[in-house]
């Protein structure tokens, strides 16, 4: 693993560059070691003193150095595969859109009644909740600093789901950045997104990436929705996302997705995997260096 | 659990409580659909080979109404008003309830629940006097007012509210009054919300220092 040439601090003062996207993409790729390693990686690549905070089937790094805190997210359990999640994103991806029980249920209600959140995520964002709240706590009541949060793929929309709720909690919440991210929710969900962290929302898409388009219900018109702002990659390539969607789509009859379209699209991700690994936006963000 | 309040809905009950039933009369209507544009289909075609043209007219509305029948559930689908009422959540033994985002106008219903320990009303019809309907909410800890009309004579009526620990009150014409006069008398109080206000940092800094552990969002 290359040290990447990016400012090893974030300058909360500078809104959002080249050079914060760098450093968080390194965050979310540095996400995916084992605690032992990730916590020398951390210090040496971001100068930030990083500990794992790992719960059932979720993980994340809380770091911090004196100028901020920083969250990153893994994503799928393996970095290079997204196996097990086919149910969340497609086969069942109707069923997963809910406004969900319990305290978890009433944070996010309070992005309006008629929002709506994948149940898959928010779950996994409450199996680390409690350790993860009271780790950045402790260190926000310690010294009050800027917090980010990233994450890559499925770590992307925990990222996410994770900065509402830590602002329901009064942890304030300096910028999200996100990679290869599906979406989380419904309109009104992403709606209610903007007003609460307007333009400190990064996420970053590859062109030829199919996850972005997940969790997917209808090829033509999907009830889930995507947060602002959305930053293209790679858009010179020749088989972008968008392509893939409309080749499987002209194949069905009203864009419904069933098994055979669930298993096409499937079978395109894990194609288009190349685009969606975190060493790629790693490399997409270091290539195009002033 | 959900408990559902009942607020006046257009959408007839039976279909809004009775969602297989819908389903049934969708199924009902797609037979009756194909139907209509199978006889629909034959007639015209019947017609055509016989070449009367005048006659052609009753077999087109015929296949007319079999494709209307046939698309009537995929249109109401789409159009049909997701119902936003009020959502009233036991968690942990507590009630919780959240009204922002609903698209009722009647706050009243809130008297029904004096027990609330969470409520969240963040909608911009909410004012000083919808406050009133509060009153008895004795156990009240949480309380979200962002983006409302709320002013610092409402947080007067807050003010009885002892239980309060966050309020928030974002968006709002609140001034530094509201909170040296009012919210400062709430011993529990911890967390403010008080982004997008005119209050100003000196006002908080006075509020965090006269208790422990207070926070503000500003």
């Amino acid at each position: 693993m290359e040290r990447t040439s990016a400012n090893s601090r974030l300058d909360p003062k500078n809104g959002h560059t080249r050079s914060h996207a760098k450093y968080m993409a390194t965050a979310c790729q540095l996400a995916y070691l084992d605690a032992d390693q990730g916590g020398e990686q951390f210090r040496e690549q971001l100068c930030l003193d990083a500990t794992l905070v790992s719960v059932d089937n979720t993980q994340a790094y809380v770091g911090e150095n004196e100028a901020s805190i920083l969250i990153a997210f893994r994503g799928s359990q393996s970095p290079t595969s997204l196996d097990g999640v086919k149910d969340w994103l497609l086969t069942n991806a109707r069923n997963f859109l809910v406004i969900p029980e319990g305290r978890i249920g009433t944070d996010f209600a309070a992005a309006g009644v008629g929002a709506r959140f994948h149940r898959g995520f928010l779950e996994a964002l409450e199996e680390i909740w409690g350790s993860l709240y009271d780790r950045v706590d402790a260190a926000f009541s310690q010294q009050e600093r800027p917090v980010w949060v990233t994450g890559h793929s499925l770590g992307g929309a925990l990222a996410l789901l994770c900065a509402w709720r830590m602002h329901q909690q009064f942890i304030p919440i300096h910028q999200v950045c996100t990679f290869g991210a599906p979406m989380i929710g419904n309109q009104a969900a992403a709606d209610a997104f903007a007003r609460e962290f307007p333009g400190r929302i990064y996420r970053y898409v590859d062109a030829g990436d199919l996850v972005p388009k997940l969790p997917m219900i209808s090829l033509l018109s999907n009830d889930y929705n995507h947060c602002k702002t959305e930053i293209v990659v790679g858009q010179s390539q020749l088989m972008t996302a968008a392509k893939v969607i409309k080749g499987v789509a002209s194949r069905t009859v009203d864009g419904a997705v069933n098994s055979q379209v669930t298993d096409a699209i499937w079978g395109e991700i894990r194609r288009g995997m190349p685009s969606h690994l975190m060493g790629n936006y790693l490399s997409r963000l270091t290539d195009i260096d002033a | 659990m959900t408990l559902l309040i009942d607020s006046a809905k257009e959408m007839p009950l039976l279909l809004r409580r009775n969602r297989p039933t819908m389903y049934l009369i969708f199924e009902l209507l797609f037979y009756l659909g194909m139907s209509l544009l199978v006889v629909g289909a034959i007639w015209g075609l019947a017609a055509i080979a016989r070449r009367q043209w005048s006659t052609l007219k009753f077999p087109l509305v015929l296949v007319f109404l079999g494709v209307a029948s046939i698309a009537a559930p995929a249109v109401y689908t789409r159009l049909e008003i997701v119902d936003l009422g009020p959502r009233v959540e036991l968690v942990g033994g507590e009630k919780h309830i959240t009204l922002t985002g609903w698209d009722g106008h009647d706050y009243a219903v809130l008297k029904l629940h004096p027990a609330t320990t969470v409520l969240q009303i963040a909608n911009p019809d909410v004012t000083d006097e919808t406050l009133a309907y509060l009153r008895d909410m004795a156990n009240l800890r949480e309380l979200d007012l962002n983006d409302s009309q709320v002013s610092d004579d409402g947080l007067a009526e807050l003010a009885r509210l002892t239980g309060l620990e966050v309020i928030r009150i974002r968006g709002t014409r609140i001034t530094d009054n509201g909170l040296r006069d009012h919210l400062s008398r709430l011993p529990n109080l911890k967390r403010l919300d008080l982004r997008s206000t005119s209050v100003t940092q000196e006002a908080i800094d006075d509020w965090k220092a006269a208790g422990e552990g207070r926070r503000a969002f500003r």
